[in-house]
């Protein structure tokens, strides 16, 4: 009985008679298109811009713009390159932007929750109604329990701009009273707090133009090629022209390894300093090392360079030697444990302190273990031994940290709550803030007076996907009686958003103004311009923290007096009276991109090698502490003074792998800034989420290639499709990070996340993030 | 075709292109209900149309319902399908139907409001929200078939004619099929199985009646 003409007619001639009674419905007025006079056809424009997402690198992407639509996103030609400094040309991540804008799942409308937390039931409410309850609740919970128990969660979903969204949490949050803050980057924490011991600072880079006559580099477990590390891929690539030798040192081979590498040495997860030990070894066995510099420099070499007040047989040289524990730290010694040859680590032990200059530039990944710390030293130490740093072509180590020119910051407004807590630490002070304690890392206070009760949550996918162990995370946000008020702002309903009680749509970087640069930056930043109107009821948190505060009588103090726009401009000219050579917000608004000048390469302790007398090291001892006297007198097995190796717990060497034989690493891939893009349909099609295996270790499993498997361990199981493999370590198993949390009833993860799996247990020294360091067996289903 | 005839048929056209705007537009209201349930037109033409007698049934199977009860279920039922949060189960935007990544914003956004352009006509969340949401090309569908009943002057008519056609092949024609199975596939809610389902019918109609007219012509 389907409509037809003939059907139709005789019912239109029957209705026609009888006149319509639903034509006075209401809602059918045409309400939607209205006259206009404004007709005349708007011609494409190409706005210069950036994003402000947790991107390593930072291109200038140019908006296609056609009467207020984004038609297409297009990059700089080669025709733009810039000399000196990067070419910043958008990868696959930059060209899918317009796949994120005009994604129909972004949230549209403010919604309250209706179902249980974490259900994923809504209702859509009216912005008036979302103000009033943030504002009644704000307040409620800062009354009741006071500033210790608001907290704004790890969000990096646009801590790329200068105004980041998690920031502004912070700033509202002071503004009404206080909060715990975390610290500590779950990012590079490990080697950011440990390096200070050696160097006495963090920021012990060079910048990258300053190896334009390195020889060789030794990458180790530093993928740039998919986190777009800065401006690093450019250099590299002149250098490679240049002749420069690359080694990349990693479990896996990455897309680093394939793009830079001469030579690819894998090496299990957590074993860095066996490594690491066994070439300095070669090195000083052989006379190799640079001893003059460490003469000059440096304490802790050997026993006649030793603080006082330590016993004999401390310094690096005994222990390398076995003074101490009888035990020679040879490459046959280290084969055993990191399983690369001992013939291998000869030959890159003498390659690496033979060839003047050399840099070892040490990534994120292989500090985010139990043992970051000790890896991050270790890192340091052969820089040290070889006089390779400050200077020229050289790599001190560290986590890559540049004091460079940047643009100046909002003003702060200052927090009255004196504590803060290591980031990992927020789901025990949710649960058990008894536990979260000066020696768990609670810094400014003794205890804890409130657990946290408020959790604003911006801009962030951290809380329920990319947190260590997920699945006590959300059975702890599940609980309504222990947190009571999570707000949530994004774009998308992330696994994190799922647990909001009020959740808020975000606009994006083309909807409003920021200013991004990279990360290592200082070579230049970019006016991220509004180019579009807010999607739907999309706004910026500024504004609505803006109106929050209002209600709760601080508006003034929260916004200064100024509109977001007004602080970006605000910020452009204040940063033109720092460094002149900023452009114009004019200027930038035309072009994007301002370029800060310098002299030249920025060497980071250039000055402590030329003139020591005049420029100490900020260390206790005024030396680079190669033996730290602050480590020694913690008398923490975990932390020695020295950076030697360790069995890490969940290593290789733990109990557990007779339970769980395999490790797994996680690495950030081409496809995702964390977890965000995790639904840009693009992206999706350029990376496939799969286990890599090694055929030793998927054979006796019977797994093959496109097998769907299941990784499990004691805190949780996920599902994903596997790789058969030889360019992953036996031993190790490893996926791409930043897969969204997909639970089916019984909790197991079909979308691969790997989070279900990763612990929060904290790293020893700076209670850092350990995320990389994970026992796990894998079955074939 | 007598001119009663003729006049009856677009008031016809009018009826249902109004009553598949309500159904799409936003989630009916009590108000919206109490009306639909009285409408004589509705009833008959469930009589001859599949998805006017699945929506009639619905209204017949919940008239003791509160329809204050029933606004709010259908509120549920229209945001789960059309808005989210979450995966939108059934794009109601032209644009998604068609783009390589099935986005919103698309070439056919920009064609759809260039029609509208034409007639002066701009979408009130014009750049905010697509205007190849189905309820809003309904609307300009509307517009057309009203102007063409006040005109008067023959070509202007004729003109009116040309552009209704083509913005049904051109827009509400390509996307109804694939429409509907989203629909079938994601809801068991009856208003909106059927709500597709006439408009289906009811688009393959309004074709015919194109190409007979072109026939005569």
């Amino acid at each position: 009985m389907n409509l037809t003409r003939r059907s139709f007619l005789k019912w239109s001639a029957a209705v026609g008679a009888m006149g319509t009674g639903l034509l006075s419905l209401p809602g059918c007025s045409n309400t939607s298109l209205v006259d206009s006079e404004t007709a005349n056809g708007a011609g494409e424009i190409i706005i210069p811009t950036c994003s402000t997402q947790d991107c390593g690198g930072r291109c200038l992407v140019k908006a296609h713009v056609k009467d207020g639509v984004i038609t297409r996103i297009s990059t700089r030609g080669p025709y733009e390159a810039d000399e000196p400094g990067a070419n910043m040309k958008a990868c696959l991540r930059g060209r899918g932007y317009r796949k994120h804008q005009y994604h129909p799942d972004r949230l549209k409308y403010p919604m309250k929750r209706v179902g249980k937390r974490g259900e994923g039931k809504f209702e859509q409410i009216t912005w008036e109604e979302a103000i009033e309850t943030i504002a009644s609740e704000t307040k409620r919970i800062f009354e009741r329990y006071g500033p210790g128990s608001r907290y704004c969660n790890l969000g990096t979903g646009d801590t790329g701009g200068v105004i980041s969204r998690m920031a502004l949490g912070n700033r509202f949050l002071c503004a009404t009273g206080g909060y715990l803050p975390w610290y500590n980057s779950v990012s590079m924490g490990n080697t950011g707090g440990a390096t200070p011991f050696i160097f006495g600072v963090d920021n012990t880079a060079n910048r990258l133009d300053s190896l334009r006559d390195t020889k060789l580099v030794v990458l180790w477990g530093h993928n740039t090629t998919e986190t777009i590390f800065g401006a690093s891929n450019y250099y590299f690539r002149q250098m490679k022209q240049r002749g420069c030798k690359f080694i990349c040192i990693d479990p896996r081979y990455s897309n680093t390894t394939v793009a830079f590498a001469d030579e690819w040495i894998p090496l299990l997860p957590t074993t860095d300093n066996a490594l690491m030990d066994a070439m300095a070894y070669v090195i000083v066995s052989e006379n190799l090392h640079d001893q003059a510099f460490l003469d000059k420099y440096v304490i802790g070499f050997d026993e006649d360079h030793m603080p006082e007040g330590v016993p004999a047989n401390e310094s690096l040289v005994a222990y390398l030697f076995g003074k101490k524990d009888g035990v020679e730290k040879t490459p046959e010694w280290a084969e055993a444990i990191c399983k690369v040859p001992a013939d291998t680590i000869r030959r890159i032990a003498r390659e690496y302190a033979t060839t003047k200059p050399a840099a070892l530039i040490q990534g994120w990944g292989p500090q985010r273990h139990s043992c970051g710390e000790r890896t991050a030293l270790g890192g340091a130490m052969l820089a040290i031994i070889t006089g390779n740093v400050g200077v020229l072509g050289g790599w001190a180590g560290g986590y890559i940290g540049l004091t460079r020119k940047g643009c100046v910051g909002m003003p702060a407004v200052p927090n009255p709550y004196p504590g803060a807590i290591p980031t990992l630490a927020w789901v025990d002070a949710i649960e058990c803030p008894e536990k979260v304690t000066p020696e768990t890392g609670l810094i400014g206070v003794d205890k804890l007076d409130s657990p946290i009760k408020m959790i604003l949550n911006l801009a962030g996918d951290f809380m329920a996907n990319q947190n260590p162990d997920i699945n006590r995370t959300i059975r702890v946000l599940q609980d309504e009686s222990l947190v009571e008020f999570i707000v949530v702002s994004d774009l998308f309903m992330t696994p994190s958003a799922r647990f909001a009680d009020i959740l808020l749509p975000a606009n994006t970087f083309f909807e409003r103004y920021n200013i991004g640069a990279t990360w290592n930056n200082g070579d230049y930043f970019i006016l991220s311009q509004k180019i579009v109107d807010n999607y739907y009821e999309s706004r910026s948190e500024y504004d609505w923290l803006a109106e929050v505060a209002d209600k709760l009588g601080v508006k003034d103090v929260f916004t200064g007096g100024k509109t977001e726009e007004e602080w970006i401009r605000w910020i452009v000219e204040e940063t033109r009276k720092v460094y002149p050579e900023t452009l114009s917000w004019d200027e930038l608004k035309k072009v994007g991109i301002s370029k800060f000048h310098y002299d030249g390469p920025r060497v980071a302790f250039e000055a402590q090698i030329k003139d020591p007398e005049n420029n100490p090291f900020p260390t206790p001892s005024g030396k680079i502490e190669l033996f730290s006297k602050q480590l020694y007198d913690m008398k923490n097995p975990e932390i020695p003074a020295i950076p030697v190796y360790v069995p890490a717990w969940e290593g290789p060497e733990d109990e557990l792998t007779q339970k769980y034989p395999l490790q797994l690493i996680g690495w950030k891939t081409k496809a995702r800034d964390n977890s965000t893009f995790a639904n840009n349909p693009w992206l999706q099609q350029a990376m496939v989420q799969e286990v890599w295996i090694n055929p030793v270790d998927a054979e006796p499993r019977n797994i093959k290639t496109g097998d769907k498997v299941k990784i499990y361990n004691d805190r949780g199981a996920t599902t994903m499709q596997a790789r058969v493999t030889n360019k992953i370590i036996p031993g190790v198993i490893a996926a791409p990070t930043g897969s969204w949390y997909t639970p089916d009833a019984h909790g197991v993860c079909t979308n691969g996340n790997l989070n279900v799996l990763t612990t929060l247990k904290m790293t020893a020294l700076t209670h850092g993030n350990t995320q990389h360091t994970c026992l796990v067996e894998i079955t074939k289903l | 075709m007598s001119e009663q005839e003729g006049r009856s048929e677009q008031e016809g056209r009018l009826y249902i292109y109004r009553l598949l705007k309500t159904i799409f537009e936003k989630p009916l209201n009590k108000e919206d209900l109490i009306l639909l349930r009285q409408d004589p037109g509705l009833e008959h033409l469930a009589q001859i149309s599949q998805g006017a007698k699945i929506i009639w049934n619905y209204l017949e199977e919940n008239k003791d319902k509160d329809p204050e009860e029933l606004g709010q279920e259908l509120k549920q039922e229209y945001q789960r399908l059309f808005i989210g949060p979450g995966p939108v189960l059934v794009p109601i935007w032209e644009s998604v139907y068609f783009d390589p990544e099935h986005l919103m914003f698309g070439e056919r956004t920009l064609e759809a409001r260039e029609c509208y352009k034409k007639h002066n006509l701009q979408y009130i969340h014009k750049n905010r929200r697509p205007e190849d949401h189905l309820a809003v090309e309904l609307e300009f569908m509307l517009f057309l078939v009203q102007s063409y009943l006040a005109c008067e002057d023959q070509s202007r008519q004729k003109e009116l004619l040309t552009d209704q056609k083509h913005f049904l092949f051109r827009h509400l024609a390509t996307w109804k099929d694939e429409f509907l199975r989203l629909l079938l596939y994601s809801t068991c809610c009856q208003l909106y199985k059927g709500g597709g389902l006439l408009l289906k019918e009811f688009i393959e109609v309004e074709l015919n009646m194109f190409e007979e007219l072109e026939e005569v012509s």
